[in-house]
């Protein structure tokens, strides 16, 4: 079957015409051939051209490029590559966000206590072991939420707050569970990982979730509000929807008490008015103990983004080479413009191997999510035996779901 | 406006400082040549770095600048110890002068060394008009990155359009970071020319305690946070709080002893034994409440901007110490 499938990806490459790599010849490129066990690096093409030739000889299941740009891109030291620049690179994957489909489609097994659960889930909530094996799987609805959230990242990150341009930037669907987002601006590509920590920290969030309470009580709960710029801003109007949707009902639903329900209620216009302002009042969150930190918790999930923070520091990291295929979906890797994002259909656009159609069976007996492919509706639970598109049969195939019966090409 | 002979003699890094020493047919290969009096304040000064005196600044600025120039390159011959302990006296030095300078100066000094981009912002907001210092962010991140303490991080700034906002004494210490790593690369790139008549005279001059480091052998590799603070530490980088503190806390548990770990420190450019010796055996519960401090989570090395993961042998792990020997782990396709 690998044979098969190989020379499916085979004519992909022959016909592949675009090969976007800036500064290409300065790149570290690396294969993972079919059946192989180990990727091999250090390879590097002079211009689009040799580098088609080899995708075409070689053949490779998963290809990659460097994000940084090197003087001796084929030294197999690091030191001896000698590091230029390297662009700044974004990941968002839906593995790390807890989406509600989740519950339908993923199942995790805990490698201690053997606990067999859906959903999603960071650590056992038997034995609390981080140890667990997770079996996600990608749905229509988990891929859109990726899309949502590479808009939140550009738009109110790379845009607003750092000043990118869209000619900066190139969005790329990584061809199974995300997206990757290329930036290209000259000043940021010659920050230092230090520095891009710094960046993943804050559209994370993460230390501000960690120490806004001690700044709040540093500052007699003083804190910047709407009238201001970047983070604060956001997430003060934020707070000023939902403070003003925060009814009896609500709170008394969150557990509240019920003098100190009064307490906010009364004074909860004021707190909106101070929330418009550049210094506002922050003592809301006071009142609203126990349930202010779940609360803020929330409230700053919305504005930020949970990026894979080790795409973005890693200064050696390999990245998905844009319009090579995905080995574990058989999708293209599909690079687009900001402008294109809005109507990108993974499921659609990024279907590269049309021509035939195939058999498969189940390895794992489970319920699986219905799966939207080329504007047609499928219900994984009852595929078996019929013969279905040759794009989802190699999705599932890649993917490791089924095994193929027939292929008919 | 400002630059004068004076300004410069406080901020040898302003950029007019090579048409100034035009002006003074500054000579440096005749001071060497003759070794004048310039020459041995220079050495007199390498001393006092070396032995933690007090430095006497020339009044003078011709002879303040030439020394300082003669100290500079005289310190890059001394190693990275001594360079780093160097570049962090100056650096505090600069900081200490600015924070007494006038408003308009100190927006000159960082104009001039810091970034040309920077702007005064005055809006108003809430009724009154505040003053922000802008800058660009890039600038920013350069030197704040290497500051511990979440008031640096950015959700806690204002950030609009790829420029942050800052008030004064935030832009004095980025120049004062920024100066130390200044006068870093400028020893490092000084540290090949040799004329071996000086080193003659600076043979004898030795840190008060040089740090060694004594290897303890362990099994398995150290995460890369910890074996970048380490050869950070090896090379007399300066270590902030939170650095130190997860390094002691990982040494301890791969079984370094006090003393050790002493001596470790000894290579850092503020390095006090008594207070050094109290933190450590505080860490190792030997002090103070007596409890003994575990080794930062990755997370909490995260938000510290002290984690930086190196595919794949990081990938799943939440803790420094579940770091995995190389090779153990497959490489992740995303």
């Amino acid at each position: 079957m690998e044979t098969k499938i190989k020379s499916l990806f085979a004519s992909y490459y022959n016909r592949l015409e675009d090969i976007i790599v800036k500064e290409i010849n300065k790149r570290e490129f690396a294969f993972w051939e079919f059946g192989s066990e180990t990727l091999v690096r250090h390879l590097s093409f002079e211009n689009p051209l040799s580098l088609k030739k080899e995708l075409v000889k070689k053949v490779p299941l998963h290809v990659y490029y460097s994000a940084a740009v090197y003087e001796f891109p084929s030294m197999k030291q690091m030191e001896a590559k000698h590091l230029k620049y390297v662009d700044l690179i974004f990941d968002i994957d839906v593995d790390h966000i807890n989406t509600e489909c989740k519950k339908i489609h993923d199942m995790w097994i805990c490698k201690n206590c053997k606990k067999i659960s859906t959903g999603f889930a960071e650590r056992c909530d038997e034995c609390r072991s981080l140890t667990i094996d997770r079996k996600s799987f990608v749905c229509n609805q988990c891929i859109n939420f990726a899309k949502e959230e590479v808009f939140k990242l550009i738009d109110n990150f790379l845009f607003t707050d750092f000043g990118i341009s869209k000619d900066e930037i190139l969005i790329v669907f990584s061809g199974n569970r995300g997206y990757h987002v290329h930036v290209f601006n000259e000043e940021m590509r010659k920050i230092d990982s230090k520095a891009r920590n710094m960046l993943v920290d804050y559209i994370k969030g993460s230390s501000f979730k960690l120490y806004f309470y001690d700044y709040l009580k540093k500052n007699d709960y003083k804190f910047k509000g709407i009238s201001s710029f970047g983070f604060s801003n956001r997430l003060s109007e934020k707070i000023y929807e939902e403070i003003n949707r925060l009814d009896e009902e609500k709170l008394n639903k969150l557990g509240l008490s019920e003098g100190k329900i009064k307490l906010f209620l009364n004074k909860k216009q004021k707190y909106l008015h101070s929330l418009t302002k550049y210094k506002s009042d922050y003592s809301f969150l006071k009142i609203l103990e126990p349930i202010s930190k779940k609360l803020l918790e929330e409230w700053i999930s919305y504005i930020t983004v949970n990026i894979d923070e080790r795409v973005t520091v890693d200064m050696h990291r390999l990245i998905r080479l844009p319009n090579s295929l995905h080995g574990k979906t058989g999708l293209r890797v599909y690079p687009m413009d900001y402008n294109d994002l809005e109507k990108f259909e993974p499921y659609n656009d990024a279907i590269a191997i049309t021509k035939g159609t195939a058999k498969v069976s189940f390895k794992i007996k489970r319920e699986y999510p219905k799966i939207i492919m080329k504007n047609e509706e499928y219900d994984l639970n009852s595929i078996e035996g019929k013969e279905i598109p040759i794009y989802l049969a190699l999705y599932l195939y890649l993917n490791g779901y089924v095994i193929i019966n027939e292929l008919f090409l | 406006m400002i630059s004068n002979s004076y300004l410069l003699a406080d901020y040898p890094f302003l950029r007019n400082l090579s048409k100034y020493l035009e002006e003074i047919h500054f000579d440096f290969e005749e001071i060497i040549k003759t070794k004048n009096q310039i020459y041995w304040k220079a050495i007199e000064r390498i001393k006092k770095y070396a032995e933690n005196e007090k430095i006497e600044y020339e009044e003078d600025p011709y002879e303040e600048i030439s020394i300082f120039l003669v100290s500079l390159y005289f310190a890059s011959q001394l190693g990275s110890i001594f360079i780093r302990k160097f570049a962090d006296i100056e650096s505090k030095r600069c900081s200490k002068k600015l924070n007494n300078e006038k408003f308009e100066t100190i927006i000159y000094i960082a104009r001039d060394f810091l970034s040309e981009k920077i702007t005064i912002e005055r809006i108003k907001k809430d009724f009154e008009e505040i003053q922000l210092i802008s800058l660009p962010l890039t600038e920013y991140l350069k030197y704040a990155s290497h500051f511990s303490g979440y008031k640096w991080s950015l959700a806690f700034k204002e950030i609009d359009k790829g420029k942050i906002f800052l008030d004064v004494k935030e832009i004095i210490r980025l120049i004062e970071e920024k100066y130390r790593q200044w006068l870093i690369i400028k020893c490092e790139e000084l540290s090949t020319i040799v004329y071996p008549e000086v080193i003659e005279d600076l043979k004898d001059i030795k840190l008060e305690k040089q740090g060694f480091i004594k290897e303890v052998k362990y099994e398995g590799e150290d995460p890369p946070c910890m074996r970048i603070l380490l050869q950070d530490l090896k090379e007399g980088k300066k270590l902030s709080h939170m650095e130190r503190f997860a390094l002691v806390t990982y040494l301890r548990v791969r079984g370094w002893n006090v003393e050790d770990i002493v001596n470790l420190f000894r290579t850092l450019p503020d390095f006090k034994e008594d207070i050094t010796r109290y933190q450590i055996e505080h860490i190792f519960g030997l002090r103070g409440g007596r409890k003994v401090y575990s080794v930062p989570s990755c997370l909490t090395m995260k938000v510290a901007n002290l984690c930086f993961p190196e595919s794949p042998y990081c990938d799943n792990i939440k803790h420094p110490l579940q770091f995995k020997q190389k090779g153990k782990r497959k490489w992740r396709q995303k």
